[in-house]
C-alpha cells in the first residue's frame, strides 16, 4: 500500500487517559471499542453490583457488519509524498480515543453509550 | 468498478481539537478501510421513577 509520509511541526496535549492512543507512525489495525454507561440519580447511593453491562441489549447487541456488494479495485496516486500539517492541539483526549499521525490499513472504532435518569420521586 | 484517486498537495495549518472522547479519532495520514459503529441509547423508557431494589445478582465467577 503506498502511503504517504505525515510531517507534523509541533502536537500540544494536556491529558490523555489510560484507554486512549497517541500513535506517532504507521500501523498494520486500529480496533477502538469504548462501552458507557451513564446514571443519573436523585440521591446518590450506588449499589456495587448495580448497572452491569450484560443487562443491556445496548451493549450485547452485535454489530451487522456492511457487506460490500461488488468488489472495488482503488488505485491510488500521490503528486505530493508526504501530508504536512504545521500546529496539531488535541487538549483532551478520552475513553479509548485515538490520535493517529501517520498511515494505517484498517480501522475500526466501536462505542456503546447509555444513559440512564433515575428520579426517585413517585409516579404521580 | 474502478475507483482512481490522485491526491494533490495537502498541507494544513493549524488543528485545533478541544476533546476527543469515546472512541473517536484524529487521523493524519492514508488509510484503506476505516469502520465506525456507535450506538447511543437515550429513549423514554431509560427513565426510572421511583424506587428501585437491585435485585441480588450472582456475584460473576472470575
Amino acid at each position: 500500500m503506498n502511503s504517504r509520509t505525515s510531517h507534523v511541526h509541533s502536537l500540544t496535549n494536556i491529558s490523555i487517559d489510560s484507554s486512549s492512543v497517541l500513535q506517532i507512525g504507521d500501523s498494520q489495525k486500529v480496533d477502538a471499542q469504548s462501552y458507557i454507561l451513564a446514571v443519573q440519580r436523585d440521591k446518590v447511593i450506588f449499589f456495587e453490583n448495580e448497572f452491569l453491562f450484560r443487562d443491556y441489549v445496548a451493549f450485547c447487541e452485535p454489530f451487522p457488519l456492511p457487506s460490500d456488494c461488488e468488489p472495488i479495485t482503488t488505485m491510488t496516486f500521490h503528486e505530493n509524498p508526504s501530508i504536512r500539517v504545521d500546529k496539531v492541539n488535541v487538549s483532551f483526549a478520552a475513553a479509548s480515543a485515538v490520535i493517529h499521525i501517520g498511515s494505517s490499513e484498517c480501522v475500526e472504532m466501536e462505542t456503546r453509550v447509555k444513559n440512564i435518569r433515575h428520579l426517585v420521586r413517585n409516579k404521580r | 468498478m474502478i475507483y482512481k484517486v490522485i491526491n494533490g498537495e495537502i498541507r494544513v495549518g493549524a488543528v485545533n481539537i478541544v476533546n476527543l472522547a469515546s472512541a473517536a479519532s484524529l487521523f493524519i495520514g492514508d488509510c484503506n478501510s476505516i469502520v465506525l459503529k456507535t450506538i447511543n441509547e437515550t429513549p423514554p423508557e431509560s427513565y426510572i421513577v421511583g424506587v428501585t431494589q437491585p435485585e441480588e445478582t450472582p456475584e460473576p465467577t472470575p
